[in-house]
């Protein structure tokens, strides 16, 4: 039950903030599977606005946000992949971002 | 202690989920039949796209460097990932570094309405610019191309353009590329792009663009493996490869 209402909880926050129903459906499945500390920083987040300052390989919420243009959320999910994945997620980084528009 | 029961509850599915979807990816990738691999294999029709398209790039950027492998080597199809582990080996990046800004973003903007015209879709467009009203915020210096299916247009990020760094230099050139192959699908997924590319990749392709593409600054790893942008980054460098 209170699985099903954090489920929810983070479903509108990304929704609020421009993610349509796919991409806030495919980020809540992946934040259910991210590391817990960070899960639990990210619902501080969506709770209160708190961004934490731990740097989690080599990088922080703030930063991925500033430089990136990455939405808060999808900086959490960069340092869970980041985490699981460190060479992967860093080269991915590192080539082009491109965009539909 | 029902709330603690249900807390443990709790963090024990959230594992059993975790390690179970690490298991299904490695084994997937160990058997060699995951979903991604299966999409990177490119048709013969479509290397022989990739060819007719490096021969357009050599125009442009002269003979490409040697590298340890050709984008004709049929039994290679398709693994342009692999490639790209290796130190990007290229001319784009000198030739292009060696022009004025001016001339280098006229050179690219040839080479792109080359690369549509040979791939029947002349009537798109390609514009490059640092309109913020594309590239908006942090995308300026985040962001190479975007591509407009509805304007039928292609955007490439002045920014960079501009940089005398021949690594990102070339990477401009790439990202061209990449923004063409963007094109191509949506064309392939209304029925209109000329040359044939198999029916079950198209209507992954469609599944992918319509309602359900994720943005990078929406979650940078979905984005990065969803199967269009594999596509186009798998296509990009086959025809880049020593560019």
């Amino acid at each position: 039950m209170e699985e099903g209402k954090e489920r929810f909880d983070r479903m509108a926050c990304l929704l609020e903030i421009g993610y349509t129903r796919y991409e806030a459906e495919q980020a809540v499945n992946k934040m259910e599977q991210m590391t817990p500390r960070l899960l639990e920083q990210l619902d501080l987040w969506f709770r209160a606005g708190v961004l934490p300052e731990d740097v989690y390989e080599g990088f922080t919420v703030a930063e991925l946000v500033e430089e990136l243009g990455f939405t808060v959320p999808a900086a959490f999910l960069y340092l869970d992949w980041a985490l699981r994945e460190p060479e992967a997620a860093k080269a991915a980084l590192a080539e082009m971002a491109d965009g539909l528009i | 202690m029902v709330s603690v029961l249900l807390q443990t509850v709790t963090e024990m599915k959230t594992e059993i989920r975790r390690r179970f979807a690490w298991v299904y990816e490695k084994l997937g990738l160990f058997l060699g039949i995951s979903r991604k691999s299966r999409e990177d294999v490119l048709s013969e029709e479509e290397m022989c796209l990739v060819r007719q398209a490096r021969q357009t790039a050599e125009r442009f950027f002269g003979v490409a460097a040697e590298t340890d492998r050709s984008a004709g080597d049929g039994e290679e199809a398709g693994s342009g990932e692999g490639s790209r582990t290796k130190e990007a080996v290229g001319v784009a990046g000198e030739v292009l570094a060696a022009l004025s800004p001016r001339r280098r973003m006229a050179l690219i903007e040839d080479f792109v309405y080359a690369l549509l015209d040979l791939y029947g879709m002349s009537e798109c467009d390609v514009m490059i610019t640092d309109s913020d009203q594309i590239f908006s915020g942090a995308e300026i210096a985040s962001c190479m191309g975007k591509c407009s299916f509805e304007e039928g247009s292609i955007y490439l990020n002045s920014h960079f353009l501009l940089q005398e760094d021949e690594r990102i230099l070339r990477k401009c050139a790439v990202s061209a590329v990449h923004e063409v192959r963007h094109m191509m699908q949506w064309q392939a997924v209304q029925g209109k792009l000329e040359p044939h590319i198999p029916d079950d990749k198209v209507e992954i392709w469609r599944r992918n663009l319509v309602g359900n593409y994720i943005r990078s600054a929406m979650d940078f790893e979905g984005y990065y493996n969803q199967p269009v942008e594999t596509d186009a980054r798998n296509f990009a460098a086959l025809v880049t490869e020593g560019f």
